[in-house]
């Protein structure tokens, strides 16, 4: 079973849950992972402390031409091939641009000549461990600098885990990213909160959950702030579950501070926790 | 036979004393000058999401382009250029399309290396 914690807003609660879900459920005994597909900014290890081995280097598939010389801009096979203004022909040759490039291979099989194959590029690593506690960790790390983080998400979510649970926790947003960590679970839980942006944005995030055929159930993080309402009528507009209303602590906000896994001191957090666990059958 | 320059403006059929686009990739539109002849070219990169630089020198490669000039060159653009050997030249923001192009002949305008 995969279980995605993602939101629309970010700072909301994804990385509190799914870590504080981990653990509870580790704590009970079942056989669980936790996935950090944040990879722009993972931070779940901060909580579970996982030793984790060396990085293995993911990589993504770019062109590039095998000759010395090509039929370049009498030709522009390539270049029309392409959506992403990866590849502009040269008098004699082509010149990549490998941070927009999508890795299709849409030129590669445009190309009349065949001249381009793909190369390997490398975009982030993959990190993994087992946490104080026993729960393994599969950590997404984007290089600094990358503008696209989508494949390495995808790469994360899809890694081989001997688990029965796995716990996913996305990146904010609702953009590719966001789906990508989204898109191949069998649930998916939205944290949000009880402000304005809270609430604009969990509204496209439950359409992203919808365009991908998914019903999400929800999470509101510092419940008894700043409401008026609006949240909760819109849940109810919806027909979207409710699974955990946590007010706001000023304790757990501490120790979450501090890096330490606040469902071990907080009974409410508990409490939230095993409410999603019922809600999930397990 | 003329030097044919491209230079990003504001207002397409707009007059030459209208103010230069500082912008290369995502100029609002192009003026392609070859002696007294003047002709005017959408931007139809300046609304990609990525890559509009890279559209940008495709549009001066496609029109046998000498010399760009414009406010600044993004990196795609800049290298782009570099790689297809048009020159292109920096003029100061605010400056008008027609000071550009006076500037340019005079010799005043300093190409990125």
């Amino acid at each position: 079973m995969k279980i995605t914690f993602a939101s629309g807003k970010g700072g909301t609660g994804k990385t509190l849950f799914s870590t504080s879900l981990a653990w509870r459920l580790r704590a009970t005994g079942r056989s669980v992972a936790y996935v950090d597909a944040d990879v722009e900014a993972p931070n779940g290890n901060l909580f579970l402390k996982a030793e984790l081995g060396e990085a293995e280097r993911f990589t993504v598939p770019v062109p590039k031409l095998t000759t010395e010389t090509c039929a370049g801009t009498e030709c522009s096979a390539c270049q029309d091939a392409c959506a992403f203004h990866a590849i502009l022909p040269l008098p004699s040759s082509v010149m990549v641009f490998p941070e927009l490039c999508h890795s299709c291979g849409a030129c590669v099989t445009a190309c009349p000549y065949d001249v381009l194959v793909e190369v390997p590029r490398e975009l982030g690593s993959i990190f993994r461990g087992v946490s104080e506690g026993g729960i393994p960790v599969v950590i997404g790390e984007v290089d600094v600098g990358e503008a696209r983080s989508t494949p390495l998400v995808e790469g994360v979510v899809e890694e081989e885990i001997d688990a029965d649970v796995i716990i996913v926790d996305s990146p904010p947003g609702t953009s590719c990213a966001a789906m990508a960590a989204v898109r191949q679970s069998d649930h998916v839980i939205l944290v949000t909160e009880p402000t304005p942006f809270g609430l604009h944005d969990l509204r496209l995030a439950v359409e992203m959950c919808r365009a991908f055929g998914k019903s999400p159930w929800v999470v509101i993080n510092r419940s008894d702030l700043g409401d008026d309402g609006s949240l909760e009528a819109y849940l109810e507009q919806e027909h979207l579950p409710l699974l955990v209303a946590l007010p706001f602590d000023r304790e757990l906000a501490g120790a979450y501070a501090y890096g330490h896994l606040a469902v071990r001191g907080s009974v409410k957090l508990r409490r939230g926790t095993d409410a999603i666990i019922e809600a999930l059958g397990l | 036979m003329s030097k044919r320059i491209l230079i990003s403006a504001m207002e397409k059929e707009g007059s030459l004393d209208q103010p230069m686009d500082p912008r290369f990739g995502r100029a609002h539109c192009f003026l392609i000058v070859e002696g007294d002849t003047l002709t005017w070219l959408d931007n139809n990169a300046r609304s990609a999401s990525h890559g509009a630089g890279v559209e940008a020198v495709s549009t001066v490669g496609k029109n046998k382009i000498d010399a760009v000039i414009s406010g600044e060159f993004g990196p795609k653009a800049h290298g782009g250029l570099k790689g297809i050997s048009v020159a292109h030249y920096v003029a100061p923001e605010g400056i008008t399309v027609r000071e550009a192009l006076d500037s340019l002949e005079r010799g005043d305008l300093k190409a990125m290396e």
